[in-house]
């Protein structure tokens, strides 16, 4: 699995995963982030079953396992979370930082260790070694209870399934030409996201942050002024448009 | 009930498999014990209507009754064995998947400056697999016996089953319809009950945890 530090400053990190090349054929790829302070680590949407094994062989080649005490699920889906149970095995002291709203759901994927640390509609922050990341609500987008995460101090928007794009395995981590990639942007948007007015609610609320980095759970992560033309690209983006397709 | 179908491969893969294919047994054998419950009401009920002619019948339906009430809580006690087993199957399947994940992490942390940081994780899955592996022997073990107890206890059926023809034999033309009816019913069920303890019993054979 391919890893890559985002960001750096003392011990903090945000560390990016993903391209598994062992990843099974058909199953989507998914990009993993990891934000370590001094003691603790918060791993975001760690993947599903098929990608554990490689997931927690990357972290260890980062963190000693008992540092990893957080992870976190922006909404219910297996391609985030399934992986659940196997981590309730590892790690059973840790706590899950998930929507209130998916509670008794996600716990389908069996969780018998570990905390679930609901957040509220409106969001919440986390706090780990005086470092603090922030739970922005992304509802709708495209899960009805969604959170991404944002962390002031390195300027890193982790944005869920906003941004995604969906391309080949093996691509650049990065977004080299914004206009060519919108490509691989725009279906996925139009298909996934069933709400025009979540949309401008969340590109309202993320224009307040100062991002330098955003980082989607599909594609290419997004570099400085790029954020903004996928914002602008996005508000004008109709979105929800199966309900429109010819049956 | 057993049937060609359902005794193909597919039933004999997996031990939580297993235990949830035995607990349906068991409950259909619950089924089939409240026919011979009603068979053995209504048997009673025309002995009494038949006077001194059916006496001897009339003793014998205490004996079907008792069967089946017996039956009915031996049935009871495995299905709720079997429903444990399979959920404790079900945990083994899944600590044991995680132990094989494990391996694979072992192979491909190799030379990982944090790899010697997961062997914690490792022995605590394996302890905690180790735990159910045992309790999950246990019950499979508690199961087998009470399934034997009660294979053993239906050969009594079917010695009843002859005795109430015999005795139905004895009861004038006119009435012994019923009781022969009663007769058949009791070695009908009985041997249909024999069927899923015997189908649930070789189940168990050759199947992986």
């Amino acid at each position: 699995m391919k890893t890559e530090v985002l960001y750096q400053s003392g011990s903090t990190k945000w560390i990016y995963f993903g391209r598994d090349p062992d990843k099974p054929e058909k199953i989507i790829d998914t990009n993993q982030y990891m934000w370590v302070t001094s003691h603790n680590a918060l791993l975001m949407d760690p993947g599903g079953i098929e990608l554990f094994a490689s997931m927690l062989a990357a972290v260890v080649k980062e963190v000693p396992l008992e540092q990893l005490t957080h992870l976190f699920a922006s909404h219910q889906d297996p391609d985030i979370i399934s992986s659940l149970g196997l981590w309730d095995q590892t790690l059973p002291t840790a706590r899950l930082h998930a929507p209130w709203l998916w509670e008794s759901f996600i716990r389908h994927f069996g969780m018998n260790n570990i905390a679930y640390d609901s957040i509220q509609d409106e969001g919440a922050s986390l706090s780990l070694d005086g470092e603090e990341v922030q739970f922005i609500p992304a509802h709708y987008l495209h899960a009805s209870g969604n959170f991404h995460v944002y962390d002031p101090k390195a300027k890193i928007l982790m944005s869920g399934d906003v941004g995604a794009a969906l391309e080949p395995a093996n691509v650049s981590i990065f977004v080299d030409d914004f206009d060519a990639h919108v490509k691989n942007m725009e279906y996925f948007h139009q298909r996934w996201m069933p709400s025009n007015s979540a949309k401008q609610d969340w590109i309202a609320r993320v224009r307040d942050l100062d991002i330098d980095m955003m980082c989607p759970q599909h594609g290419r992560i997004f570099k400085g002024d790029q954020v903004g033309k996928f914002l602008d690209w996005f508000e004008q983006l109709k979105v929800g448009v199966a309900i429109s397709l010819p049956s | 009930m057993p049937t060609s179908k359902s005794s193909k491969p597919i039933a004999k893969n997996n031990y939580y498999v297993v235990s949830a294919i035995v607990a349906a047994e068991l409950f259909h054998t619950l089924k089939d014990c409240r026919v011979i419950n009603l068979t053995a009401s209504n048997a009673q009920a025309a002995s009494l209507r038949a006077g001194n002619k059916a006496v001897g019948f009339r003793a014998l339906t205490k004996f079907i009754d008792e069967m089946a009430i017996y039956t009915m809580k031996m049935a009871r006690h495995i299905n709720k064995l079997a429903i444990q087993t399979s959920k404790i199957a079900t945990a083994t399947a899944r600590s044991e998947s995680a132990l094989n994940r494990f391996d694979e992490v072992k192979r491909k942390a190799e030379g990982a400056e944090f790899a010697d940081s997961l062997v914690g994780a490792y022995s605590r899955t394996k302890v905690a697999h180790t735990a159910l592996r045992g309790e999950f022997d246990r019950l499979v073990n508690e199961m087998r016996c009470s399934l034997e107890d009660l294979e053993q206890h239906l050969r009594s059926a079917n010695v009843i089953a002859s005795i109430a023809r015999v005795e139905a034999s004895r009861v004038d033309e006119g009435g012994s319809g019923t009781f022969f009816t009663v007769a058949e019913t009791v070695d009908t069920m009985a041997n249909k009950i024999k069927k899923r303890v015997n189908y649930s019993k070789n189940l168990f054979n050759d199947v992986k945890r």
